[in-house]
């Protein structure tokens, strides 16, 4: 939320209430942009720290390349975010549906477009279950929560039932083909990406589905009392999000050679959803920023990569950085509220 | 955050009611039962006095995670942390009392301090960050699952001292002591809940957070105290656990029934306790802990897949959280 043209104050009451105003709107601009200058200070940090290293094409391709599939689906999580729903299920919802793709497509050679068929089909009903128990009156971390424990198990379920051990190789030709394709020397999940935050943009700023979504996220009971439809909107956007989380599993599985269970690179999409400024409990955020947030991330974790940061302590930091989005969604709202 | 989509009250005669009301609360016991009857036909070697103590065991270590966490829903708070207190727990136990040599109290004193700190943890980023429980936890559950992997180096210490199972597991007039200690809990926790203006506070805190707080009620202490008594109980249940396998114990990949939040929470809505604090009793819930524990291990016991086990796992969680929400409707 900008803070524009500060009011008009009367004389008497200028100095202290003046200084603290200054002082605000100082916090207010850090908040709002405090990413950017995080982006560009961290970049220079990892520049700093191994230049010969980190300043190389291959580390922006490798970067651009860990924030592709990660960011088709942030674009649908952060409208989910923005409608009220957090959804927890991601993780889990892409390695099923990438274990489901590798065995229709993998073991039992299928074709391409049927094993994507059902592989959507099963992601629809896991975002319709979501949903329903939303409509219960299950807040929607917990309905995830559950979803994701049950889709967890469907992909345990679909390794014990090829007898696979513990993942399933994915290297049959057309998939492997499609998921490294390159389109003049651009990985094509790039501009996919980029795509999709442009449909999300225009959805969201444009349409009257997106002012209803900001409607919703804002005031549930006003969105409500105002005639818009909460439970479509909620199946909608977890519907949508669970089948793009699908499709984005399986790109990562295609381009890893494998599906496994919990897909590596996904559960990141709330903490780059709040360091974008996208509020926790709703209605207010810009899409556009959190593709700020997700390159922050996937900068860091590639840069800590290349500075051969031990597993335990790269968690360590990222569980830390969760922490830290979290308090920055709490200062935000406190301001907010003030 | 809490804001349902939906509300509605089911319309229904008094008597209706009273009966639906009965059959969800006490719907329970005779599931559980049926359930044991089912898997003592079914299940190879399930109704033998060996597999009844197994059972026994599983479900006290189960029981008493589930006595702190049914504190914190309580009062309000969703904690989703117990994974990573389980973990820095069962580093801790087995680092101190293995690699260090440190005498077993001294051990056992230390393992609980780090889960008070973890608990103390919990509290600080939910009371002073002013952040809702279940996605507070959910981040510092992160960062304890990556300390405890940064102590124990992503390894399995296996624990060849003598003296820390020896001394853990005794039984007691042939009961294990990991049962009497889960009673013990549930005693406390009943006593702490009914019978101290700490319990009445707790009661309060989770039913109306905002009342409670101008009435006087000491919320944010309250809220503290409720999160380290969940990460305590987990503390000691990941003692037990590592004192009971001899090595710390893995939590990565839990099953129906094995010690985790996922089926704390299971146990404490399938208990009558509603997801959003405030109503309960907490000696329901040592039924639902049997049952789940029963469940898992009938299932194991047939040699199940562990995919539908998890499935199976995930779908009570389903209906343990369907069931809660429509007892608050027709309540």
């Amino acid at each position: 939320m900008a803070s524009g043209v500060p009011p008009q104050q009367p004389a008497s009451q200028l100095g202290a209430s003046n200084r603290k105003l200054a002082s605000a709107q100082v916090v207010q601009f850090l908040l709002d942009n405090g990413l950017f200058i995080a982006f560009v200070l961290e970049v220079a940090l990892f520049a700093f720290a191994a230049p010969n290293l980190f300043l190389k094409s291959r580390t922006v391709e490798a970067i651009l390349r860990l924030s592709g599939p990660a960011g088709i689906v942030l674009a649908s999580y952060t409208i989910t975010l923005i409608s009220g729903q957090i959804d927890l299920s991601t993780a889990q919802v892409g390695g099923m549906a990438s274990l489901m793709f590798a065995a229709v497509f993998q073991l039992l050679e299928w074709p391409l477009g049927i094993a994507l068929a059902l592989t959507v089909v099963l992601t629809i009903a896991v975002g319709l279950l979501s949903s329903w128990l939303i409509q219960q009156g299950i807040p929607s971390f917990v309905s995830t929560l559950a979803v994701g424990v049950v889709s967890g198990g469907i992909g345990f379920l679909i390794i014990n039932l090829t007898n696979q051990p513990g993942m399933i190789r994915l290297v049959r030709p057309p998939l492997r083909d499609i998921a490294n394709f390159e389109v003049i020397g651009v990985p094509f999940v790039i501009p996919l990406m980029f795509l999709a935050y442009i449909v999300g943009w225009v959805l969201l700023n444009h349409t009257k589905f997106g002012a209803h979504i900001y409607a919703l996220g804002g005031n549930p009971s006003a969105a409500a009392l105002n005639g818009i439809n909460a439970v479509r909107i909620a199946r909608i956007v977890l519907v949508t999000n669970a089948v793009i989380t699908g499709l984005a599993g399986i790109l990562i599985a295609g381009r890893q050679l494998a599906a496994q269970p919990g897909v590596e690179g996904l559960g990141q999409s709330l903490t780059a959803a709040l360091f974008a400024g996208v509020a926790l409990s709703g209605g207010s955020g810009k899409i556009e920023r959190t593709l700020i947030g997700l390159l922050f991330l996937s900068t860091l974790t590639i840069g800590l990569g290349i500075l051969n940061v031990s597993a335990p302590l790269r968690q360590l930091i990222n569980g830390l950085a969760f922490v830290f989005a979290i308090l920055l969604d709490s200062i935000r709202q406190q301001l907010a509220s003030r | 955050m809490l804001e349902r989509i939906t509300q509605g009250e089911v319309a229904l005669s008094g008597r209706r009611r009273a009966q639906l009301l009965f059959l969800m609360d006490n719907g329970i016991y005779v599931v559980t039962i049926l359930l044991f009857v089912l898997f003592a036909f079914l299940a190879p070697h399930f109704f033998t006095p060996r597999n009844l103590v197994n059972i026994l065991i599983s479900a006290s270590l189960a029981g008493i995670v589930t006595a702190g966490y049914t504190v914190a829903i309580l009062a309000g708070q969703i904690d989703t942390s117990t994974q990573g207190v389980l973990a820095i727990a069962t580093v801790a136990t087995a680092l101190l009392f293995q690699e260090a040599g440190f005498s077993l109290p001294l051990t056992v004193i230390l393992a609980l301090t780090a889960g008070i700190a973890a608990g103390l943890f919990n509290g600080v980023i939910v009371v002073n960050g002013k952040i809702v429980a279940f996605v507070a936890t959910l981040a510092t559950q992160g960062v304890m699952l990556a300390i405890a992997l940064f102590l124990s180096g992503g390894q399995t210490i296996t624990i060849t001292r003598a003296g820390l199972q020896e001394a853990v597991f005794v039984r007691m007039f042939g009961i294990p002591s990991s049962v009497w200690i889960m009673f013990f809990c549930y005693l406390l926790g009943w006593i702490m809940l009914t019978q101290t203006k700490l319990g009445a506070h707790i009661y309060a805190t989770g039913a109306d957070y905002r009342a409670a707080r101008l009435s006087g009620v000491p919320v944010d202490r309250v809220i503290r105290i409720a999160l380290v008594i969940s990460a305590l109980t987990a503390a000691l249940t990941a003692i037990l656990v590592t004192a009971r396998s001899k090595q710390s114990a893995l939590f990565g990949l839990a099953i129906a029934g094995s010690v985790d939040f996922v089926t704390a929470l299971t146990a404490v809505l399938l208990g009558g306790f509603s997801l959003f604090g405030g109503v309960g009793r907490i000696e329901r819930n040592l039924v639902a802990v049997l049952f789940l524990t029963i469940l898992g291990n009938g299932l194991q016991l047939m040699n199940v897949p562990t995919g539908i086990v998890l499935v199976v796992r995930g779908f009570a969680l389903v209906s343990a959280v369907i069931l809660s929400v429509l007892r608050a409707r027709v309540a």
